[in-house]
């Protein structure tokens, strides 16, 4: 199957540019995400690939052909809809193979099919049934089995799971994978939820007002985010600006100094002497030492600093450090007991440390 | 104290006691209109079409009604049946194209049919005698642009006329009720159904029309009893010519000859034609809820 190819995709509704020149090569076989929040430009996006909408320009390859000026129908895409859109006066069967019937397949191949793939969303035996007479899971999954029946060039999916509950949630993730990567499809998800992003990604595109901010493997969004929106959208950062101040060249570690004089140790990275950069820190990375003999690694970061805020968050504990003039959160485990204005140590192992441009 | 507790549990019984009467006092002002502004007329309607005119029971009034007037039943079940189903298909069409489309175009569409909804029927009447006339504003149309010779113009007063100004003025209506049914429906239906490879006129066919079942079935009762039952136009199109409606039948058999038995034997035969469409239609509100799960 062939891979996707958007260049230079414009969409704009009235005075309001939804989708701003993106480019995004989507290969074979790959499951893409568009990661953001609402009305960053993913749903549009997802929207023009399926031709429901005509972008303003830019260009749409499904392999070498163009699909830009093609009508929806003549695409060959699967596409599956938040609200199921299952048509109600249809049975299951009826529904899975209004597009096979429109493909003229012959009536005994079209049970087959139709049976193959209700096997595939494990509901078999459904046919006859009504959407109506479905859970929220079986109508979604028969919404998947609609998109799939038609053996389509590229499967898209714009929010599937939003609408159902958090346990059944997860486990659809997981099927939702598996069933793409059997299959062997070009797909591309839509959610603003960075955990099923996480999940069931090959890799994700993270999008803010319209343009897309950072491509990578979900390991590669989540430990080094290049910019200071992927940092607080996926997953918990906190941000430290400052200057650099050396440059230890020898063991790759440069020193960040704040505007409050406190210098921390991070990787050299491609920085430069003088350079303004924001750091940023996720709660889990920071360690917190009441303990004076504890193992301190020779490269890590020891701060000093008080507690401001503390919220109980069930798994863990949500601590905000006043350190300076800035605040660190710092998840802990549930048996830290510590109280506002108790004064701490911190322990920031430096390469844990993600240097981001403070213009982003 | 349990004095009064008991006191409080015997209003209590009296008010059960009492509670089934308070539904149906409600019931009772809506339920009295409906006796004596229809029931009552209605009933007696019937009954008078069964009194000679000494006031014996006979059926006389309905063999009269059969012997004159049958040939003009069937007019006006053909006039009726015929426009209402021209008037359905061309209103789904406007809808469909409403609902699909977008647009200055569109825009300018949807104002400008509802016009005719708001022209009474004498009104419409009066349009089409000078539209539809033999050197009428259509005959000279159309010989103009030579479809026809004007001295051998379109005879329109007539059932195809008739049919034509019951489409122009009934289609705004129906369109008016298809379309707020198509509007309801979720775009995402739509979607769904082009991105498994269907054309527009399959969508509407396949989908916009059997998910709006309900509304489209109203629209074409509505249509119906209201054409089955107008006197205006047919009088103003064709008057007294043979064939005609049975509206002017009954408006000739009271003026000309204060023959209220055959008019109201006629007036049954009529009822008996639009029984058939209110049936179905309290049959389907009854049943309707099904798609909205």
């Amino acid at each position: 199957m062939p891979g996707l190819h958007l260049v230079g995709l414009l969409k704009r509704f009235g005075k309001t540019t939804a989708v701003n020149k993106v480019n995004l090569e989507i290969e074979d076989g790959e499951i893409m995400t568009l990661l953001g929040p609402s009305g960053c430009g993913k749903t549009t996006t997802l929207r023009c690939i399926a031709g429901f909408l005509i972008p303003d320009e830019g260009e749409i390859y499904l392999g070498d052909q163009s699909m830009t000026d093609l009508p929806p129908e003549k695409r060959g895409i699967g596409f599956v809809f938040q609200n199921y859109a299952l048509w109600p006066h249809m049975t299951v069967f009826d529904n899975l193979s209004f597009g096979l019937r429109l493909r003229r397949v012959p009536r005994s191949k079209i049970k087959s099919r139709v049976d193959e793939t209700l096997a595939l969303v494990r509901l078999s035996g459904f046919a006859e049934r009504y959407p109506r007479q479905l859970s929220g899971g079986q109508q979604q999954r028969i919404a998947l089995a609609r998109a799939l029946v038609i053996q389509p060039r590229v499967l898209l999916l714009d929010e599937p799971l939003s609408n159902l509950d958090a346990q059944l949630r997860e486990e659809m993730r997981f099927e939702i994978r598996e069933l793409q990567k059997n299959l062997g499809i070009t797909a591309v998800y839509v959610t603003h939820d960075q955990a099923e992003a996480l999940v069931l990604s090959d890799r994700i595109a993270v999008m803010n007002n319209g343009i897309i901010t950072q491509i990578g493997t979900p390991e590669q969004i989540y430990n080094q985010p290049n910019n200071r929106f992927v940092a607080g959208f996926i997953g918990l950062s906190s941000f430290v600006d400052g200057i650099v101040t050396g440059l230890d060249t020898a063991r790759a570690y440069a020193t960040v100094t704040t505007s409050d004089e406190v210098a921390i140790r991070v990787p050299a990275g491609s920085m430069a002497l003088n350079q303004e950069v924001t750091l940023a820190i996720r709660p889990e990375h920071i360690t917190l030492i009441s303990d004076t003999s504890a193992e301190v690694p020779p490269d890590a970061n020891l701060l000093e600093g008080e507690v401001i805020r503390i919220a109980y968050l069930g798994d863990v504990i949500d601590y905000r450090i006043q350190v300076g003039g800035w605040t660190l959160r710092v998840h802990t485990d549930t048996d830290t007991h510590l109280r506002p204005k108790d004064k701490v140590q911190l322990m920031i192992p430096a390469e844990r440390i993600n240097l981001i441009s403070p213009d982003l | 104290m349990a004095v009064a507790k008991s006191d409080a549990s015997l209003q209590d019984k009296k008010g059960e006691r009492l509670a089934w009467a308070f539904p149906l006092a409600l019931l009772l002002p809506a339920t009295a209109l409906m006796l004596v502004l229809y029931a009552w007329p209605f009933v007696s309607s019937v009954y008078r079409s069964f009194l000679a005119k000494g006031g014996e029971l006979t059926l006389a009034n309905y063999q009269k009604a059969f012997e004159l007037y049958f040939r003009d039943v069937v007019f006006s079940l053909e006039v009726a049946i015929l426009s209402t189903i021209v008037a359905a298909i061309l209103s789904i069409t406007l809808s469909a194209y409403v609902r699909l489309s977008s647009g200055r175009l569109v825009k300018l569409i949807s104002l400008l049919y509802r016009l005719p909804i708001f022209i009474p029927f004498v009104v419409v009447g009066q349009m089409m005698r000078t539209f539809l006339a033999p050197h009428g504003l259509l005959n000279i149309f159309l010989a103009q642009v030579g479809v026809i010779d004007l001295n051998a113009p379109l005879q329109l007063f007539n059932m195809q006329g008739l049919v034509l100004s019951f489409v122009w003025k009934q289609a705004p209506f129906m369109t008016l009720i298809i379309l707020g049914g198509f509007q309801m429906i979720d775009d995402a239906f739509v979607e769904a159904a082009r991105s498994v490879g269907a054309n527009i006129l399959q969508v509407i066919l396949r989908v916009l029309v059997p998910m709006n079942r309900a509304s489209i079935s109203v629209a074409i009762i509505l249509a119906f009893t209201s054409t089955v039952g107008t006197f205006t136009l047919p009088f103003m199109l064709i008057g007294g010519k043979i064939p005609t409606t049975v509206t002017v039948d009954i408006a000739h058999r009271v003026t000309y000859f204060g023959d209220w038995g055959v008019a109201n034997a006629l007036g049954v035969l009529m009822y008996l034609m639009v029984l058939i469409m209110a049936i179905y239609y309290l049959r389907y509100s009854v049943k309707k809820g099904i798609y909205e799960a």
